[in-house]
């Protein structure tokens, strides 16, 4: 292995990819603009719903509504969120219209339950609504409301009355309060995210360059040339692993840069102001940030070494796309695994390639790191990588590959690999 | 009694483009084709002869001037136009899924040929073309000589009146080239006016009947090879070419090489 | 769309190359269906774990606090000292030296701090964070529960105990109160019940409707990619597009057959996809909490088939128009995520609580479909307001389609060749780029206005307007080399113009007020929103003249460059001075990001850019701008209303815009290289307007 050559090959793989406008336009332009415009589109729906909603008043009939408590209608009827609607029309027509949506609810007040009797004054109350209509489901919430705070004040009076003291009401009070830091609320979320969405990056920006240096060479007939050029075909498989991974590499820093930068401004509301501040002042320790950037150079080695080795059988950008399809769907699925914040780091996971780093990345943004899991995990996957590397270099330097005159994909190459060998011992 | 089957009057097409400003890829052209003809259009890559071809194909509007095929012109009756001309250029491709009958088949139809006569005519070009030993396995399996066969036997699938064949050999090795020029000339002993364009001054010399020169964009002569040694004294077409392209006034004919760099 | 012969060849050839391409097959369609089930189990599995770990798992806890032992007893007797409930949650509670440090060291859940009154008042006192109002109750003890709300448990177990504590609390107030000679439990006091006069049917209607379109469209983009990105792109690189275009078949025909090819492919994966997941969970393989089965009456589903055909036009048009402008296969392909997120976000809209098809909302192509979809789910739509979001998705659904039949007769489009303006770069280039560049710089703005924020609103300011709308078009001229006086329109206008700004500023701002007025009608705003808007810009603590300077002068200069500038400068050749107007007002309007202040910046950005385009400078409209925002903000630091009122307010604002406006006019200078005519002339040049007929 001449590093030299390598390095040659490798400028030349790396200054081609940056002068194809698809290359950049997906790695780095998409990012930048997709997210924010995602971001602003979300925003401008929910800001036109809460104008919406501010605005929206419910409306309400009331049937025998006692003269005792006039009070209480006439606070519903003096409120701007409810609509008090006089109305002729019987039960039966009202409901009829609450089904219809012209209707939000009806308040009808009924005697008092049996137990509650033997109070003076006493009534029930019976809302009808209409859960499946959004205005109706909201009306009841906030009649709910309404008819609680008016219970609670009568209690209240009925208590004063009989000469409850307010110490002996009031009982004991229940607060809150949260210890944890903004800080620690915002390493909690990006922990959340970041981990998945660094394996989801890291997988989607090697995808592309994976074809383009396999496939997308064929296509255009320069692999041949290339084949032709007076360096060993290690060097040149070398040269295009080496572009691949730092491509994916750096397309799913980018990506997830963008993202995380997008989404700081929703979680602000979460986690506190500060959290804006964290992408700059960084709230992660950094040797966490080392952790997270061995586990994500060790994921996208990873995944690169093992695109190449399903992409290099293929002649067109499109056959490349189906033979990456079912690796790529393979490194997605342990983002389904572990979407659960609480799931915790094993033994048995670190022995898991792959999830192995996600877990340590999200330990180490968390802070709970363990150095044994860290160490076992990092060691794991370091002899993966060099698995796949090792693998990935068997397959590319095969002649077959080299020249082209593959028929079918990888499976297809071991099969009549072995089946070779076994023939000739 | 041979008919006139491709006229243009003085056909232009000017390209406007935000840095050149206007370009006049095809000035002026007048040319007609008649049954049973072939017409040469030579000249230099970036003359304006794919242009002027893919207007008779309606695949590029015009911008000045009009061009009939077989009596319909091409901006009014385009889909009439299409449907009587068959068009053959190396950058005209099959589809690689289906097999050459279906391939035939496909194009007859949608050229409206006759259904009823549809799989009987599918059948002999099957059989003038020999590809009965392939007729039936996908287009992206066969080779090149024979992709060469169907993609012929595809333009001339609904025995359309007028045939295009834009720098047809361009891709192809000796042999092909020669199969292919012998298949041209039969077409045009079954009638078929057929305008060919090359930049090969010996396909030109062997295949046409008359041959006109186009050189930026405009026609400097056109004649058959004979008539064309007359008026300019000189044996070799390439000598007539190169005389042609001199006396035109703006460049040497070595113009070409710089044309062909940008174009 | 007629299926002519010609189109069901078409369509046949379509789907043979389709199906005969196995690998393809393999990999988009069969790798899917059985991929769903199985991410579905699994999260299922996930979920069912998650909350069965929830449910058993014992949360611990420590009593702390003056009060502690207090709070320990009633612990102990209305729960016991470990007290398992009846849904299998335990708490626990243990005794540790230092139940702070333990929370932080992950040793306990949370902790119990049981203050006495004192105690929490001066806690209070000293932190102006902590809730306080404890004045009628001078000896009540304070209950705290201190969480750490970065772990799950923390917040759920305190939940929990918050609930016990809440019903010791409510038991020990009703006794309490029966013994001062209360008649009935409290309990029973103004008792109120629910009925619900929705049927079973139409909540889960309700509850599928929010859903439906947006897991229709998902599946329909998926599948119909599969077509869709290979038969135009791929054409193109396989050089079968000249093949077929110099056949018979119109334009028309060959689109309309590659639409409904991708439609019916786009659906029938749509079908496999549905029937899949059907059989999954008819067949109770998957385990769902709550059945999604609706009983959907065959009227019903007629209604929905004929809803959703515009959606699903709309979306083969798309996919179509898309593969129509990517040069290959592999261009189309990039260009899918974009276009299925694009699709995805109006579907959300029914998700939106309280989202009514009689909104703005109604005008939004998909997203109306998706709320009346779910409307008719729910019964009883209005059936105009139905009719309406229909005709609208339809429409743009028919627009599309007629883009692809265009671009089939676009030259470049075809040929797919690289343009001149390209190979030249410099200002030819900026003119095909500018608009391009203007989202891209949007983008970017979004992202720098969300994360850089500094303490001093004046930094903000110089930062984020100042330098930010100046290096943008100071780059532009760099990188495209162009002639910045021209570029930034820096020539002096007649005198007479500056007369007719001093009197449209003002008028202007009023007309501004109108449309807000008007805007509000459509799009609400949320009442705190503007309330925040109006406190963020003028903060107490920096003196208003500076404020006002800041905000009109930076701004009045800077984006004038920006926007009548360079964005003008590199219009100027593409349409008629009214579209840019238009356009250079709407992207004016857009870089205000909330939605609110969207239309009345545009109507501001686009009178602006015909002051420019009349004026042939850029001076005028700078200080109409700074004027605006300067009077905008003095008055608002007045308390000054400026909402018209009275009619004949606002026809003498009109009034004097137009005056101000004629002033203009006569005084003009027209804007140099408006080349629209010439570029017309040449027009016929790069469109082939013959193709269809």
């Amino acid at each position: 292995m001449d590093l030299r050559q390598i390095w040659t090959l490798f400028r030349h793989e790396v200054r081609c990819a940056l002068r194809e406008r698809n290359i950049v336009i997906y790695s780095i332009v998409l990012p930048v603009v997709l997210y924010p415009a995602l971001l602003w589109a979300a925003f401008a729906g929910i800001s036109f719903v809460q104008g919406q909603s501010s605005r929206m008043t419910s409306r309400v009939v009331i049937l025998d509504s006692p003269t005792a408590h006039s009070v209480f209608v006439d606070s519903l009827d003096a409120n701007d969120r409810f609509d008090v609607i006089e109305s002729d029309v019987d039960r039966a027509g009202l409901i009829s219209r609450i089904a219809q949506g012209n209707l939000d609810a009806l308040l009808e007040f009924t005697p008092p339950s049996e137990g509650g009797a033997a109070l003076d004054g006493n009534f029930g109350l019976v809302i009808s609504f209409n859960e499946a209509r959004d205005r109706s489901a909201s009306t009841r919430s906030r009649l709910e409301a309404e008819i609680e705070e008016y219970r609670l004040a009568w209690v209240d009076r009925e208590r004063q009355a009989l000469g409850v003291d307010d110490t002996v009401w009031a009982d004991f009070l229940i607060t809150r309060e949260n210890i944890a830091s903004s800080e620690d609320m915002t390493r909690f979320l990006l922990g959340v995210l970041v981990p998945m969405l660094t394996l989801l990056m890291v997988t989607i920006a090697s995808f592309y360059p994976a074809i383009d240096a396999t496939a997308g060479e064929r296509e255009r007939s320069t692999w041949e040339t290339l084949m032709s050029v007076a360096s060993p075909r290690a060097n040149v498989a070398a040269a295009k692993y080496l572009y691949v991974a730092v491509f994916g590499m750096a397309g799913g820093l980018l990506n997830l840069a963008a993202l995380t930068l997008s989404l700081q401004w929703i979680l602000a509301p979460v986690a506190g102001e500060e959290s804006r501040a964290l992408a700059t002042s960084g709230g992660i320790p950094p040797s966490a940030l080392v952790v997270i950037a061995v586990g994500t150079a060790l994921l996208g080695l990873f995944v690169s070494a093992g695109m190449l080795m399903f992409a290099v059988f293929a002649k067109t950008f499109k056959e490349g796309q189906s033979m990456i399809m079912p690796f790529y769907f393979l490194m997605i699925m342990p983002a389904f695994f572990l979407q659960d914040p609480d799931i915790e780091f094993t033994m048995q996971l670190a022995l898991i390639p792959v999830v192995n780093m996600v877990m340590v990345i999200k330990a180490a943004i968390m802070g709970t790191s363990d150095p044994l899991l860290a160490v076992t995990s990092l060691g794991v996957m370091s002899l993966c990588v060099a698995l796949a590397i090792g693998f990935a270099q068997w397959v590319m330097s095969s002649e077959e590959v080299m020249v082209g005159s593959q028929e079918g994909g990888l499976s297809k190459f071991l099969k009549t690999r072995f089946t070779n060998r076994k023939a000739q011992a | 009694m041979p008919e006139v089957r491709v006229r243009t009057e003085d056909l232009t097409k000017v390209f406007y483009d935000d840095g050149r400003g206007e370009v006049r890829a095809v000035d002026s052209v007048n040319i007609t084709c008649e049954s049973g003809e072939i017409l040469g259009l030579l000249g230099a890559n970036g003359a304006g002869k794919t242009t002027t071809l893919r207007m008779l194909a309606t695949v590029l509007a015009p911008t000045g001037g009009n061009a009939w095929v077989h009596g319909h012109e091409v901006r009014e009756a385009a889909e009439q136009v299409r449907a009587s001309l068959g068009f053959y250029s190396a950058s005209t491709a099959l589809y690689p899924k289906i097999t050459p009958r279906e391939t035939l088949r496909f194009f007859a139809r949608v050229n409206n040929y006759p259904k009823a006569r549809l799989e009987q005519r599918v059948e002999y070009l099957i059989d003038r073309f020999g590809m009965e030993s392939f007729s039936d396995s996908r287009v992206e399996k066969l080779s090149s000589g024979m992709k060469q066969k169907v993609s012929i036997a595809r333009t001339v699938a609904h025995d359309p009146p007028v045939l295009i064949f834009d720098e047809p050999t361009v891709a192809l090795d000796v042999l092909n080239a020669i199969e292919l020029r012998d298949i041209i000339a039969k077409l045009r002993d079954d009638g078929k006016a057929i305008i060919f364009s090359t930049h090969i001054m010996s396909e030109a010399e062997q295949l046409c009947d008359r041959i006109a020169i186009i050189h930026h964009g405009r026609i400097l002569a056109t004649d058959t090879l004979d008539g064309l040694r007359q008026s300019t004294g000189h044996h070799y077409l390439e000598d007539i070419f190169v005389h042609y392209a001199n006396s035109s006034g703006s460049d040497d004919a070595i113009g070409m090489v710089s044309d062909e760099v940008v174009g | 769309m007629k299926i002519t012969p010609t189109v069901r060849a078409i369509i046949g050839l379509e789907l043979r190359s389709l199906i005969r391409d196995v690998r393809t097959v393999l990999m988009s369609i069969v790798l899917p269906v059985l991929l769903m089930p199985v991410i579905l189990l699994i999260s299922v599995q996930m979920e069912d774990r998650r909350v069965e770990r929830e449910s058993t798992r014992t949360y611990t806890f420590a009593v702390t606090g003056a009060e502690g032992a207090m709070a320990g007893d009633l612990l102990r007797d209305h729960l016991g000292s470990e007290t398992t409930q009846s849904d299998g949650v335990r708490l626990a509670r243990v005794e540790v030296e230092d139940p702070r440090a333990a929370l932080e060291a992950d040793e306990l859940d949370f902790y119990l701090e049981a203050l006495s009154a004192r105690e929490w008042q001066e806690a209070a006192e000293a932190d102006s964070t902590l809730r306080p109002g404890l004045d009628d109750f001078d000896d009540t003890p304070v209950f705290r529960l201190v969480i750490k709300s970065d772990r799950t448990a923390s917040r759920n177990g305190a939940d929990e105990l918050s609930d016990r504590l809440i019903d010791i609390r409510s038991d020990r107030r009703d006794s309490v109160l029966i013994a001062a000679g209360f008649p009935i439990p409290p309990a029973e006091v103004a008792v109120f019940d629910t009925a619900n006069v929705a049927s079973l049917d139409e909540v889960q209607g309700a509850r599928m409707g929010r859903f439906l379109t947006l897991f229709l469209v998902m599946l329909m983009v998926m599948g119909g990619s599969v077509l869709a990105v290979d038969t135009l792109a791929g054409e193109k690189e396989r050089g079968t597009l000249v093949t077929i275009l110099t056949t018979a078949a119109s334009r028309d025909e060959i689109v309309t057959a590659k639409l409904l090819a991708v439609i019916a492919v786009a659906l029938a994966i749509a079908v496999v996809q549905v029937v899949n997941l059907w059989v999954y969970l008819g067949l109770d393989l998957i385990p769902v909490g709550s059945s999604f089965a609706v009983s959907i009456t065959p009227g019903t589903a007629a209604i929905l088939l004929v809803l959703y055909l515009p959606i699903v036009a709309l979306t083969a048009g798309l996919l179509l128009l898309t593969s129509a402008y990517a040069k290959s296969f592999k261009e189309a392909q990039l260009w899918l995520t974009p276009v299925l997120l694009g699709m995805i976000a109006p579907t959300l809209a029914p998700l939106l609580p309280n989202l009514q098809l009689q909104s703005a909302i109604i005008v939004v192509p998909i997203a109306n479909v998706s709320i009346a979809v779910r409307d008719v789910l729910v019964g009883q739509p209005s059936w105009l307001a139905v009719g309406i979001a229909w005709s609208i998705t339809a429409a743009v659904a028919a627009w599309v389609t007629s883009l692809s039949v265009r671009a089939l007769s676009d030259e470049a489009v075809i040929t797919g060749d690289t343009t001149r303006a390209e190979f030249l770069g410099g200002p030819a280039l900026f003119r095909a780029r500018v608009l391009r560049l203007f989202m891209l710089f949007w983008a970017v703005k979004v992202l720098i206005d969300f994360n850089l924020a500094w303490d001093d609103l004046r930094v903000t300011i110089f930062m984020n307007v100042g330098v930010v709308f100046l290096a943008f078009p100071l780059i532009l001229i760099r990188i495209f080399k162009l002639d910045p006086v021209e570029a930034l329109a820096l020539r002096a206008p007649k005198p007479g113009v500056w007369i007719a700004v001093l009197l449209g500023a003002p008028a202007g701002l009023l007309a501004f007020t109108i449309v807000a007025q008007f805007v509000n009608l459509f799009i609400p705003v949320p009442p705190e929103m503007l309330e925040n808007f109006g406190q963020a810009l003028l903060p107490p603590d920096i003196p208003v003249w500076q404020i006002i300077v800041m905000m009109s002068v930076i701004p009045g200069i800077v984006e004038e460059l920006t926007f009548r500038g360079i964005l003008i400068h590199g219009l100027r050749t593409r349409w008629s001075p009214t579209l840019i107007a238009l356009v250079t007002g709407l992207m004016f309007g857009f870089f205000h990001f909330q939605l609110f202040r969207i239309p009345g910046t545009a109507v501001l950005g686009m009178i602006l850019a015909s002051v420019v385009l009349m004026t042939g400078s850029v001076f005028p409209a700078m200080l109409w701008h700074i004027l605006n925002n300067g009077l905008a903000l003095y008055l608002a630091t007045q308390d000054v209303d400026l909402s018209v009122e009275s009619w004949p307010v606002g026809v003498a604002a009109l009034a004097a815009l137009g005056m101000s406006m004629w002033l203009i006019w006569k005084n003009r200078t027209p804007y140099p290289g408006l080349t629209k005519a010439t570029r017309f002339a040449s027009e016929p040049a790069t469109t082939l307007a013959s193709g269809r007929r």
